[in-house]
């Protein structure tokens, strides 16, 4: 372990780029990914606007007011398919998946890995008490089918311990997806969901996370009252988690329904919009809540509602 | 004729309603006697054929018995009448079959009552308390029972259990340590989470304070089990673990760093030593004191080097300072490790000492087939 004290500079959400590649640049910026190690700070924002449900595609930077504290930043898009995608699926391997919900979720898998671009990287870690790599990211896509077959399901439920796994392992990209799949709520983990929930917040990953119940279960007398089913409180708590980072909570009750969920989830990857700015060199450590909305477009946009600079003080966990 | 016909269906109506044309059931303390012989399987097959009502009367009959046979100086004593501990083991391995129904699959999962045959297994029981090994059998009885019932995470049946064998054994430290360990077990799978206001509607948020408060409250009923614990034997390490364990989830902080470092000054024992400084970590974690917390996780970490918990609370720690790459290290290297297929002796605290509820009846088992 290391006694050196904490770096002063960026977190997770939070990279180092170039001078050269941040200079001149209005609309979309067609690069490679961001590099590291220079003095100039840029924050990336992956954002998913929709209408009616369904993805708004081609809209300019001017399009998005992104406000940071308040202030206004100046926004640059950064061309989506300039940045590949780094993905790790997340998935519960505890005891109540064995048999039918196993294979659903291998087939599922299948529409996942056909969304995905050949530059893009795809790893597995399975969770039950236990989390574990099933294949570290990577472009070969045949090694994580062979990862797929391979998981047995047994144990408990680290739902949290896994999530975080994930977050912490994703390589510090501009662009990094989690997809997390459950049956279940968490039993084993370490981890609290407060905890979580910030190292969501400091990472630039968007999580999505996949139920295989339903998202509501339908009390009676609630139903009666307020003519819907109360949310259990560990759906509400995957999903404000995935919420944070501009993701969501998908209920999936069927195997269709699960492979639609996974292949719709990386369709929208193709679908966001990568938003840059450079923040103030005034703004110090802590948490920045980012406020982003549409300019003279209708829609909805759904975006991850603040970055950490690091160090973070303690207090703010 | 028709009569005669009324007759002889009266007669069949009677014959069938004792089973008669099939076997008839083996005589009840028969098969007590052939469970103390060893026959065990037989005994288990045969019991099938008395009904709870037919097995609560012979065991009526057979206090009656024993009652008697205290009073009178004459009369057989009490393990001529009935080999007891036989009875109450043959009922308590039937209760053990009939929880355990076979899946499709050919596996026996657990199901949470209702306990016929060990409620039958502790009327029997019952006819032990007269002396100090027959008290001693049945003390060791319900503690099999409690953590059996942990280990089927069936926490309401085993605070049943232990709140029946409290009454005859009050300050008994296991029985007190299984009760708390029921109560912080049930918190552990339905976790308590502060209410989200702004999502909820009212009678939501009342839902959800509801299930708070209930939690809070056996959280402190575990506690308080184990203070008792440890009041009848202050040396008690497992049940100060506990205690410490328990004060941080209600964070008290300060209460949980005294019982934890109190574990530290005397255990010898590895298990104990690894989980008190992870949690000793966690409380000064909540109580912001990081370097301390980190401390903690990495002598954690040094006693066990392939458990995850004490990696992924380093890894935390790491990155909420702002050191991702390090984190990631950490992290990375358990995983490594995972291949190893090391058990963390945190997966085994919440739920892990049902695993004892077998041993302890192979023993009672053994007592009542000698």
């Amino acid at each position: 372990m290391s006694n050196a004290p904490p770096r002063v500079g960026l977190t997770l959400g939070f990279v180092l780029c170039g001078l050269g590649a941040t200079t001149g640049v209005s609309a979309s910026v067609a690069q490679a990914p961001p590099t590291f190690g220079s003095s100039v700070e840029a924050v990336y924002v992956d954002a998913f606007v929709t209408r009616d449900g369904e993805p708004v595609l081609g809209l300019p930077a001017s399009a998005f007011e992104l406000r940071v504290g308040g202030a206004q930043q100046a926004v640059e898009l950064v061309a989506v398919e300039s940045l590949p995608l780094t993905a790790l699926l997340v998935f519960d391997t505890s005891a109540s998946v064995v048999g039918a919900k196993l294979t659903a979720l291998r087939r599922a898998s299948e529409a996942f890995l056909d969304g995905l671009r050949p530059e893009d990287e795809l790893g597995l870690l399975s969770f039950s008490h236990e989390v574990r790599w099933q294949a570290r990211p990577t472009r070969d896509r045949d090694a994580v089918r062979r990862a797929l077959l391979a998981c047995q399901a047994s144990g408990g439920t680290a739902l949290w311990d896994g999530l975080h796994a994930g977050l912490v392992l994703l390589p510090t990209r501009a662009r990094s997806l989690v997809v997390v799949f459950t049956d279940g709520e968490d039993n084993m983990s370490w981890l609290e969901e407060a905890q979580v929930r910030a190292a969501a917040r400091v990472s630039n990953a968007v999580i999505h996370v996949v139920g295989l119940r339903s998202g509501t279960e339908v009390d009676p007398a609630f139903f009666a009252k307020h003519g819907r089913g109360v949310e259990p409180d560990h759906v509400r708590a995957v999903r404000a988690t995935a919420e944070v980072t501009g993701g969501r909570f998908w209920t999936a009750e069927s195997p269709a329904r699960l492979r639609a969920a996974f292949a719709a989830i990386v369709a929208a990857m193709n679908t966001r919009y990568v938003l840059r700015f450079e923040p103030s060199a005034r703004s110090g450590p802590g948490w920045h809540p980012i406020q982003l909305r549409l300019r003279g477009v209708k829609g909805e946009v759904r975006a991850r509602g603040g970055y950490f600079r690091g160090p973070i003080p303690s207090s703010s966990r | 004729m028709i009569r005669q016909a009324r007759a002889v269906l009266g007669v069949l109506l009677v014959l069938a309603a004792f089973g008669v044309g099939a076997e008839p059931p083996f005589p009840y303390r028969e098969l007590i006697r052939q469970y103390a012989a060893g026959e065990r399987a037989l005994a288990l097959g045969e019991l099938q054929g008395l009904s709870a009502e037919q097995v609560g009367k012979e065991l009526e009959a057979v206090r009656e018995e024993v009652a008697r046979a205290g009073r009178c100086s004459s009369c057989p004593p009490a393990p001529e009448i009935l080999p007891l501990r036989a009875a109450v083991m043959l009922h308590t391995d039937r209760d053990e079959m009939d929880r355990r129904p076979i899946l499709v699959s050919g596996e026996r999962a657990p199901t949470c009552g209702p306990p016929v045959q060990a409620g039958l297994a502790e009327a029997a029981l019952g006819l032990l308390l007269v002396d100090a090994p027959g008290r001693e059998f049945a003390r060791r009885w319900y503690l099999a029972m409690a953590l059996r019932s942990l280990g089927d995470i069936c926490f309401d049946e085993g605070l049943r259990w232990t709140a029946a064998g409290l009454k005859k054994f009050a300050k008994d430290k296991e029985l007190l340590l299984a009760r708390g360990m029921l109560d912080e077990a049930s918190v552990t799978l339905a976790p308590l989470r502060a209410p989200n206001a702004a999502a909820l509607y009212p009678s939501e948020q009342e839902m959800v304070h509801d299930a708070m408060l209930d939690g809070r409250l056996r959280l402190t009923e575990a506690a308080g089990s184990f203070e008792d614990a440890l009041a009848a034997d202050p040396g008690f390490e497992e049940a100060a673990l506990r205690l410490g364990r328990v004060r941080l989830r209600l964070n008290q902080q300060e209460s949980a760093i005294r019982a934890l470092a109190s574990v530290l000054a005397t255990s010898r024992d590895p298990r104990r030593l690894y989980l008190a400084h992870l949690f000793l970590g966690r409380a000064h974690e909540a109580a912001q004191r990081a370097p301390l917390a980190e401390r903690e996780y990495q002598e954690a970490l040094a006693l066990d080097p392939r458990a995850q918990a004490a990696a992924t609370a380093l890894g935390h720690l790491r990155l909420m300072a702002g050191d991702p790459a390090r984190a990631r290290e950490i992290v990375d290297a358990a995983l490594a490790r995972a291949e190893s297929h090391a058990d963390d002796p945190f997966w085994e605290y919440s739920v892990g000492a049902g695993r004892q509820a077998e041993p302890l009846f192979e023993a009672l088992r053994a007592e009542a087939t000698r």
